[in-house]
């Protein structure tokens, strides 16, 4: 009896340290991010907008398409051989195509497969008219691709790995490393099969890494540690951060950066409903990072 | 500063959180409140919500045709003050259906100018009836009947020979010169009865019952009818089915007798005077057969009744009781909604409460939050497990119809738009293939969802595509767990009775999704999806 009770305090205690789906909708997305706001996070061509009003730095742009007719030979346009092409309005990483090279036949993608220009074409129009925004009409942008920096070579495995940092109020509150493996298919995407670390946010280290529900130490397709990996860059990318986060109406919000091997940190993205998966990659809830932080702040 | 900022926004949730709370409790109050004014003051009871027992009737008619022109008919029942009939349906395959009649002599009758091989028909209602009982003024002369001579129930036919010596000198040595009717009931019911019962054969005439002394219920209900008729009391011989129990081929004959401007029941064969048990089902009141068809064609018959548990009747009766606003009955029988369709109505509030719960608080996600109390809400006409192999069926037929449409590169739109025309056309296909399979009972499957089926089977390709199979399938066991769910809760007789006779407990419903609404605890699944922080020591962390 005395050992169920003490189980359940236990559980009790533990469960205020995390963030749950109803608290974060309920107390943090509906207090902190007013509806109005939602579609500067949610529209990528809006944020990008947003973000070089107060020069943070981002891939950078080649076209933003939003009619039928700019789709059609789109890529006799531009002469990049690498790009990649977003539904502005699209969510977790849906319908982004990554283009690596130019052959006589098409493009290669970032898998090493083969796909035309008309096929591409086809998508550019499924993406206007809305395939991953639920049928509203959608806009396309269409920027330079970026690299990961040399340091990530051996655990960003074939695609870009990303830096999610969850910002409340200006202030950095906790991050992690998401990174692309074989079987993620080089999506960072943590329910996709990306690993997602947990990443100190004072010094900018891996603690722990999380794959698949388990806890890991090493990258699986290259043994690589994922532990005490510094992120180089770390005061650049906490200055973006707060930076986004002071400017932004949205409160509570999910910064994602990556390091391009030759701009160093860029942004993304912003998110106004960021995941809770941060939590298990840092083993620590987002409860106590945030009063964590704010103790800090204060002191 | 920061901090202070941050918890200012926190007290105003406390703030918000005390509001949304009271409001749940003033709906609370609202729909309690108007529950107790019609227990109080208008003769609502508990009594109310138990639920009857009703039947579910289907007649089963099959044979062989020969290619000539065929027609087979059947008795069918007739509404009542004793008997509700309801929900008819039938089933004509090659025939032409028509219904002839009316008022017990109501026949339905399949015909066809030819049909060859095997052919199968069928008749399904449901029925809720009550017992009745007469009580005979003990006084009562024949004088009082004011019978007229020439009234066609004191006169013979073929099958009850009031003009053959043998039943005339039965009725003088049974009935004799008394004029007390109960008393001439009561000797020939007493007669009638004791003549040991044969089962069900053919006809049986009221001579040849007498003259072996042995019948089946038809036999003893027609010597029965002869003997009130010499005696003075208009009398008929009346049929129908006995209700429950397995499938069979007999139907049931007994007696009705015209006394005070009322026809009363007996059956001598199950020793019922001047009463009628529940679970008889008068379909016909004339002395033939219930079935009949085409000569020279094999052809047979087999009824099935199953008892079912349907709302109470005694809820319309409140309609005619007093004035009140809030009696759903008085104003819908004005809008001419069926019940079936208010039933099913008044419970989808619980359906999405029993969704919400599964969502919110058990954390688990089905395709569409209301996708499982729709299908549920149409599986109360299938049936559950009908209902959701039809639902998985569908998705799974239309699932590779999709991967189909995906190699003619559609865009979004127009592709949903086909593939909804495909939904139209598998829910026509899988109903009438259930009316030519009868081991398959999805006739009702044309109700699901139509647009919504269509967005479900994007959704779970969707997530075919992007997560696996492993997932999509995960995801659609749990969409099948909820919706047997929610189908429990809104198949409940109980919830079903207590909305019709108390829709305001909507209102009540409406409490708890706010109270949910503002419910910010750890879904029952995020305790197993963080248990490493959860269950962490605090100097880990």
């Amino acid at each position: 009896m005395n050992m169920i009770l003490s189980f359940l305090n236990r559980m009790r205690i533990g469960s205020e340290r995390v963030l749950g789906m109803n608290r974060r909708n309920v107390e943090f997305v509906k207090v902190l991010n007013k509806r109005r706001d939602f579609p500067l996070a949610d529209d990528k061509v809006l944020a990008k907008e947003f973000f070089l009003k107060f020069g943070v730095p981002t891939a950078p742009t080649i076209e933003v398409l939003s009619s039928l007719f700019e789709t059609t030979n789109f890529h006799r346009r531009f002469l990049f051989s690498d790009f990649v092409v977003k539904p502005a309005c699209g969510s977790q990483g849906k319908g982004i195509l990554v283009i690596t090279d130019r052959t006589d036949l098409g493009f290669t993608t970032i898998s090493g497969g083969h796909i035309s220009a008309s096929k591409i074409e086809y998508e550019l129009a499924s993406i206007l008219f809305g395939k991953y925004s639920i049928g509203r009409s959608d806009k396309i942008l269409i920027e330079k691709r970026l690299e990961p920096s040399a340091e990530f070579e051996a655990i960003s495995v074939r695609g870009l790995f990303d830096v999610r940092v969850i910002v409340v109020q200006g202030v950095p509150v906790g991050a992690m490393l998401r990174l692309p493996t074989v079987q993620s298919r080089g999506k960072a995407n943590l329910h996709q099969g990306g690993i997602g670390a947990g990443v100190n946010i004072l010094t900018g280290k891996t603690t722990n890494a999380f794959h698949l529900g388990r806890l890991i130490r090493t990258h699986p397709d290259t043994d690589a540690s994922l532990i005490n990996f510094q992120v180089p860059h770390w005061v650049k990318i906490l200055e973006i951060s707060r930076l986004i986060g002071s400017h932004s109406p949205l409160r509570y919000i999910g910064v994602d950066l990556t390091i391009d091997k030759i701009l160093g940190p860029c942004v993304l993205e912003f998110n106004a409903r960021p995941g809770l998966g941060i939590q298990n990659a840092n083993k620590k809830g987002l409860q106590q990072l945030i009063r964590e932080a704010f103790e800090r702040e204060n002191s | 500063m920061f901090q202070e900022k941050f918890y200012l926004d926190a007290a105003d949730n406390v703030l918000h959180n005390a509001a949304m709370r009271m409001v749940g409790w003033l709906l609370l109050g609202l729909s309690a409140a108007l529950v107790a004014y019609k227990f109080f003051y208008l003769d609502y009871s508990w009594n109310l919500m138990l639920p009857e027992k009703a039947y579910k009737v289907t007649y089963k008619i099959f044979g062989q045709g020969d290619g000539r022109a065929t027609s087979v008919s059947a008795f069918v029942p007739t509404e009542d003050s004793r008997q509700h009939i309801y929900n008819e349906s039938f089933a004509s395959s090659q025939f032409r259906f028509k219904i002839e009649g009316e008022d017990f002599q109501k026949k339905a009758v399949w015909a066809s100018d030819g049909v060859s091989g095997a052919f199968e028909v069928t008749y399904s209602f449901e029925v809720l009836a009550k017992s009745v009982a007469w009580e005979i003024d003990p006084d009562l002369q024949l004088s009082d009947l004011k019978n007229n001579e020439a009234d066609p129930f004191l006169g013979a036919s073929d099958m009850i020979q009031t003009n053959h010596s043998s039943i005339i000198k039965l009725k003088s040595q049974l009935v004799g010169d008394e004029k007390n009717v109960n008393k001439i009931f009561k000797s020939v019911f007493d007669y009638a009865s004791e003549i040991p019962t044969l089962p069900f054969k053919g006809s049986t005439s009221a001579l040849t019952a007498l003259v072996l002394n042995k019948a089946s219920c038809n036999g003893k209900s027609r010597l029965m009818v002869a003997l009130l008729r010499l005696s003075g009391i208009p009398s008929r011989v009346v049929g129908g089915l006995i209700l429950g129990g397995q499938s069979k081929r007999t139907s049931h004959q007994w007696v009705e007798a015209f006394v005070a401007n009322h026809w009363i029941a007996f059956d001598p064969t199950n020793n019922y005077f001047a009463s009628i048990p529940y679970n008889y089902l008068k379909i016909y009141e004339s002395d033939e057969v219930m079935f009949s068809h085409t000569a020279d064609i094999s052809f047979d018959w087999l009824f099935s009744t199953s008892q079912i548990l349907v709302p109470s009747t005694k809820l319309h009766r409140l309609s005619e009781s007093s004035f009140n606003a809030l009696n759903l009955f008085e104003w819908l029988s004005k809008t001419g909604v069926p019940l079936n369709v208010i039933k099913i109505l008044l419970v989808i509030p619980i359906g999405a409460l029993v969704a919400t719960f599964f969502r919110n608080v058990v954390g688990l996600q089905t395709f569409g939050t209301f996708l499982p109390v729709l299908i549920a809400a149409a599986a109360q006409s299938t049936g559950v497990w009908w209902g959701l192999l039809g639902f998985t069926l569908v998705i799974s037929i239309l699932f590779w119809i999709r991967m189909a449409f995906e190699q003619f590169n559609l865009m979004h739109t127009p592709k949903l738009s086909a593939m909804l025309s495909v939904v139209v056309i598998l829910l026509i296909g899988l109903s009438i293939l259930s009316v030519h399979i009868p081991q398959i009972d999805l006739s009702h499957v044309t109700l699901f969802p139509i647009a919504i089926l269509t967005l479900t089977t994007e959704r779970f390709s969707l997530v075919v595509e992007e997560e696996g199979v492993k997932q999509a399938a995960i995801a659609m066991i749990v969409t099948l767990f909820v919706t047997y769910v929610c189908f429990f809760f809104m198949s409940s007789l109980f919830l079903q009775t207590s909305f019709l006779a108390f829709p305001e407990l909507i209102i009540f419903v409406i409490a708890l999704n706010i109270w949910l609404g503002r419910w910010v605890g750890l879904r029952v699944t995020e305790f197993w999806r963080f248990r490493k922080i959860i269950l962490a020591n605090e100097h880990d962390s």
